[in-house]
Order: structure tokens, then C-alpha cells, then sequence
């Protein structure tokens, strides 16, 4: 006992331990309180904003507070706060002037974020970037490509380029542009295409797949095979469509023209030269004719 | 009921069974210790099926086969367009292939495997913004139950009542049936399901009261349950949105 008081009665005489005590006290159970809080907000707001909006609330309370903790632990270590405020004030002009781009990110963000063109999980496509949105960030968007990689994207750039969003409807239409021959029959292209949509199971009866003959092209005529599809669907449907179609068009007889093109030989241009191909034509071709009539003959 | 294979097979050790139901023919083997099932196309023969392994427990002797119905809903059509008078009502049969639901263990409750016997087209069923992938039936709805059921032992028929309570004719095109409420049950000609009450009586949003009766049609007499339905039928009844819609998608 005589030990506690004497240690008690040499700390009355050091006042700045009670304040670094103090101090420490306020830090360990402001944040305690802090994270309670925080988890609790998060609990009462989860059911009525997305993942991304209750990160945003989450994040606005912990560093909101963590700054008023701060502010707290300061002036019990007896900062003056006045000076301490009126400093960081002018630092925040400073700072302000010296980011305004991400400023403008983190106004580009709340944009975002209101607007909601996406959301976690989406496939979009912004600038010339495809990918599964990972986070909406206050700064930027991250993006992983299909081919694995990380792609971020400044909100700012985000909110004033194109962005096309493939998975925000539950169903989508794959457009197939085809071409066939001008000697087939538009019409019974067209039924074989709406068997070959009918018989895939990744296409949708209703929505009714979109068959459109489009133009008299300089090779082909030209059609558009549209087909409804359920968006996660999309790659088994176009890996099966593509291949029945080409398999069922050569079932079918049906020719897929490359681009061609046919040369004349009017009177102002020089005939064709002709190569004779096959054995036989070429030993005729190289023997000497010496039959009588014939204009290659020595005249006597 | 001819050919009937919903039953419980014997399965010793080393044996392999095979089952062709519908465009599909199911296996089952058991191995010392482990079970194969698969499901192959009809259309591929008999190449080697593309296995799925269970390690297998101690009490895995049997093999129960049983129809289930699909595991989303179906979407039907009438042979025609159809008008229905006010005060009117009208039965359907619906014709429904059955997924097949492969299980083992000491009540039959290890579902080693469960796969349509035909595999059906998708459908969209609602507005292109919102709605319910569906499954397409291929056949149309009949006015009688004289349908080819009784050689398709994958086919399961299901009566649908159709009543216009509204004062203005329903013109009916296409009925969404949400089968997860629908059990599976054994008739003396074919399989049946559960029969479904289908309301018209508002006219705003064009939706209808649907109400599922629980047993099959009267004219199933004596059918015993084979399986039962994959989500409990609500009690009562349920609003259903979007039937009969006709839309534009372009």
C-alpha cells in the first residue's frame, strides 16, 4: 500500500502523465465507440441502400468521427484549437488548389454513385474498356478485363465518356450479320435460320428472334440475325449459335460468299492470258501440229 | 401405367443400369466405393457417359428414380389465340416433360442427380426491363387430355382452369405455370401434377388470381403422389402479373 501511494503521490507531481492517460482513454474508447457505431448504422441502413452506398455511409462515419477523436485528443494535450483550425484551414485551401483533380473525382464519385449506371458485378463498357466492375470508389472505378487484368478508371473520366452497361437488363439481343449467295432462296435462309434459333436452347422463343434482310451487298445479300438471349447465357449461346449456323448452311447447301469481285474484258482491254493446266493439255499443247488445214502447218 | 421406370432399382455392386427416358438416357453405376450417375443425349449412343462421382455411404444400395418438374417455370400457349366470354371458363391440359430425380440412401433423401428428360428452349416471360426466364413448351395447350402422354412416360399432364370473372372477353395467349408448386403424380395411362385455378378479374394490370387445388383433375382417378413439389404451394391464392401480354420487343 505504502508503495501505490508513494508512486500516486510522485505522479501527482508529473501532470502530464494524468493528460497522456487521459489522452490514450479517449483514443481507445472513441474508437471502440466509433466502430459500434459504425457497425450499427451499417446494420440500420443495409436493407435500404446498395453495397455501395452503405460502404459510403460506413466510410462517412469512421473518418468523420475519427476526425472529431482527433480533434478531442488534441485539445486535451492542450493544443490551441483556434490556431490549430485557422492553420488548417489555409492547408485546406492550399491542399484544395493542389487537388483539384481528385477533387473533381470525388464529385464525379458522389455522381456515381447517385446515379447509379452501375453497379458491383456489372460488365460494362467505359471508353475501350470491358470488364466486371470489382468497386465505385470515391476516386475511381476499378474494373477486372476478361483477360484478368485491373483496370482503374478516374470517375471523373467515367462520368464524361460513353459507358455502356451489358448487364443492367436481365435479356439481351445478339445480332449476327450474315451474307449468302444472290442464287439462294431469301426465304428459305430464312426459315433454316429460325429453325437453327428455335433448336438452341440458349435462345429465347419470346422475345421472337429479329430476321432481317438488309441490303443487296456487293457480294451477298445481306441479312441481320438478331436472337434474345438471358444475359449470363451470352457465351454458350454464341459459341453453339456461330457453329450450328455454319454447320447447318453447309447441311443445307446454303453458300457464305467471301467478297468477290468480276473482271470483264470489253474491247479496249487485251484478252486474258490463259494457263493450261492437266498433263495431257499440256502435251497437246507442246506438240508439234502438222496436220494439213491446220493454220499451224508449213505451207508448201 | 405402361413402362413405368419411376420405381426403386436394386443396385449390387459393379452394376450399371441405364434408363432412356425422354431425348436423354440416364446412368447409374455403383462401384466399390463410390457411386457414378449421368445424363447423355440420346443422340450420342453409346459413347462414355460424362460421369459424376459420389463417394458412396454405407446404406447406398438402391437407386430411386422419380419425376420431378422442371426447376423454372413453364410457359404455354393455346393452339390459337382464344377468347374467353365473360363468365366463362375453360380447361386445358398441359403437357409438361418431367425432370428426372436420381436419389439413394436409407429413405431415398442423397439426390445424387437431378436432369430434364427434354431439354427445353428458354422464353422470356415479362418486359424487357424485368421479368422471368421461363422454359418454352413446344407443344400447345389442348382442350382435352388426349394427349400423347400415355407414350411418353416423361410427360406429365396438367389440368388448367381457366375462369373470366371480369365483365370484358380475356383474350388468352399464354399462360406462365410456376411448376416449383406442382406435384408429380402416378395416373393409370400417364403422369399428372397438380391442377391450377387461373382467375382473370383484373383488368389494370392484367394480372391473375392463380390457385393451385393441391390434388390432380377428377379424372385422374386414383393417382398416387410420386414426388413431391420442389417449393410448398402457397395457401390460398397468389397474384400473378404480365399473362396473356401481348408486346413489341423491337
Amino acid at each position: 500500500m505504502d508503495v501505490i501511494a508513494k508512486i500516486l503521490e510522485r505522479l501527482s507531481d508529473l501532470p502530464w502523465v494524468w493528460t497522456v492517460t487521459r489522452s490514450v482513454l479517449i483514443a481507445v474508447l472513441g474508437l471502440l465507440a466509433l466502430r459500434a457505431t459504425t457497425r450499427a448504422v451499417k446494420r440500420m441502413v443495409r436493407r435500404r441502400f446498395n453495397a455501395q452506398g452503405v460502404m459510403l455511409i460506413e466510410k462517412f462515419i469512421f473518418y468523420g468521427g475519427g476526425v472529431l477523436l482527433l480533434v478531442m485528443i488534441l485539445g486535451q494535450l492542450g493544443f490551441q484549437l483556434t490556431a490549430l483550425l485557422g492553420a488548417a484551414g489555409i492547408m485546406g485551401v492550399a491542399i484544395g488548389f493542389a487537388s483539384q483533380a481528385s477533387l473533381s473525382n470525388v464529385i464525379s464519385g458522389l455522381f456515381l454513385i447517385s446515379e447509379k449506371p452501375m453497379a458491383v458485378g456489372d460488365v460494362i463498357t467505359a471508353g475501350n474498356v470491358t470488364g466486371i466492375v470489382l468497386s465505385i470508389d470515391l476516386l475511381s472505378v476499378k474494373l477486372r478485363t476478361f483477360d484478368n487484368r485491373f483496370v482503374r478508371i478516374p470517375n471523373e473520366q467515367l462520368l464524361k465518356s460513353e459507358l455502356i452497361n451489358f448487364s443492367r437488363f436481365p435479356i439481351r439481343r445478339f445480332d449476327i450479320n450474315l451474307g449468302v449467295a444472290y442464287k439462294e432462296d431469301i426465304g428459305r435462309v430464312m426459315d433454316v435460320l429460325r429453325d437453327i434459333a428455335d433448336k438452341n436452347p440458349y435462345c429465347l422463343d419470346e422475345p421472337e428472334p429479329l430476321i432481317l434482310f438488309t441490303n443487296f451487298g456487293n457480294s451477298s445479300l445481306d441479312l441481320m440475325f438478331g436472337v434474345w438471349f438471358h444475359v449470363p447465357d451470352f457465351l454458350a449461346l454464341r459459341k453453339s449459335l456461330m457453329r450450328e449456323i455454319k454447320e447447318r448452311f453447309d447441311a443445307e447447301d446454303i453458300e457464305i460468299p467471301f467478297p468477290h469481285m468480276t473482271l470483264y474484258t470489253g474491247s479496249v482491254t487485251d484478252p486474258f492470258p490463259v494457263r493450261m493446266t492437266g498433263a495431257d493439255l499440256l502435251k497437246q499443247a507442246a506438240a508439234p501440229v502438222s496436220a494439213a488445214g491446220s493454220p499451224d502447218a508449213p505451207r508448201a | 401405367m405402361p413402362d413405368d421406370i419411376w420405381s426403386v432399382y436394386e443396385m449390387a455392386v459393379g452394376r450399371h443400369r441405364r434408363w432412356p427416358v425422354g431425348d436423354a438416357v440416364f446412368h447409374a453405376r455403383r462401384d466399390d466405393n463410390e457411386w457414378r450417375v449421368a445424363r447423355q443425349p440420346a443422340s450420342v449412343g453409346e459413347a462414355e457417359p460424362s460421369w459424376k462421382r459420389w463417394p458412396a455411404g454405407d446404406d447406398w444400395t438402391e437407386a430411386r428414380l422419380a419425376p420431378i418438374m422442371p426447376d423454372r417455370p413453364v410457359v404455354a400457349r393455346p393452339e390459337s389465340p382464344l377468347q374467353l366470354a365473360p363468365g366463362c371458363e375453360a380447361v386445358f391440359f398441359v403437357s409438361i416433360p418431367v425432370w428426372i430425380r436420381l436419389s439413394t440412401g436409407r429413405d431415398a433423401d442423397v439426390v445424387l442427380m437431378e436432369e430434364p428428360t427434354v431439354v427445353l428452349s428458354n422464353i422470356w416471360f415479362g418486359e424487357p426491363t424485368e421479368g422471368e426466364l421461363c422454359y418454352s413448351l413446344k407443344t400447345r395447350m389442348r382442350r382435352t387430355d388426349t394427349a400423347d402422354s400415355s407414350e411418353n412416360p416423361h410427360r406429365a399432364l396438367c389440368t388448367v382452369r381457366m375462369i373470366n370473372a371480369m365483365a370484358d372477353p380475356v383474350d388468352f395467349q399464354r399462360l406462365c405455370l410456376q411448376v416449383k408448386h406442382l406435384s408429380v403424380y402416378r395416373g393409370a395411362s400417364h403422369l399428372w401434377t397438380d391442377s391450377v385455378d387461373v382467375t382473370y378479374e383484373r383488368k389494370r394490370d392484367q394480372a391473375v388470381r392463380v390457385a393451385f387445388v393441391g390434388k390432380p383433375d377428377e379424372i385422374a382417378d386414383d393417382a398416387a403422389c410420386l414426388s413431391e413439389a420442389r417449393t410448398p404451394p402457397p395457401s390460398g391464392h397468389f397474384l400473378q402479373k404480365g399473362m396473356g401480354m401481348v408486346k413489341s420487343w423491337m
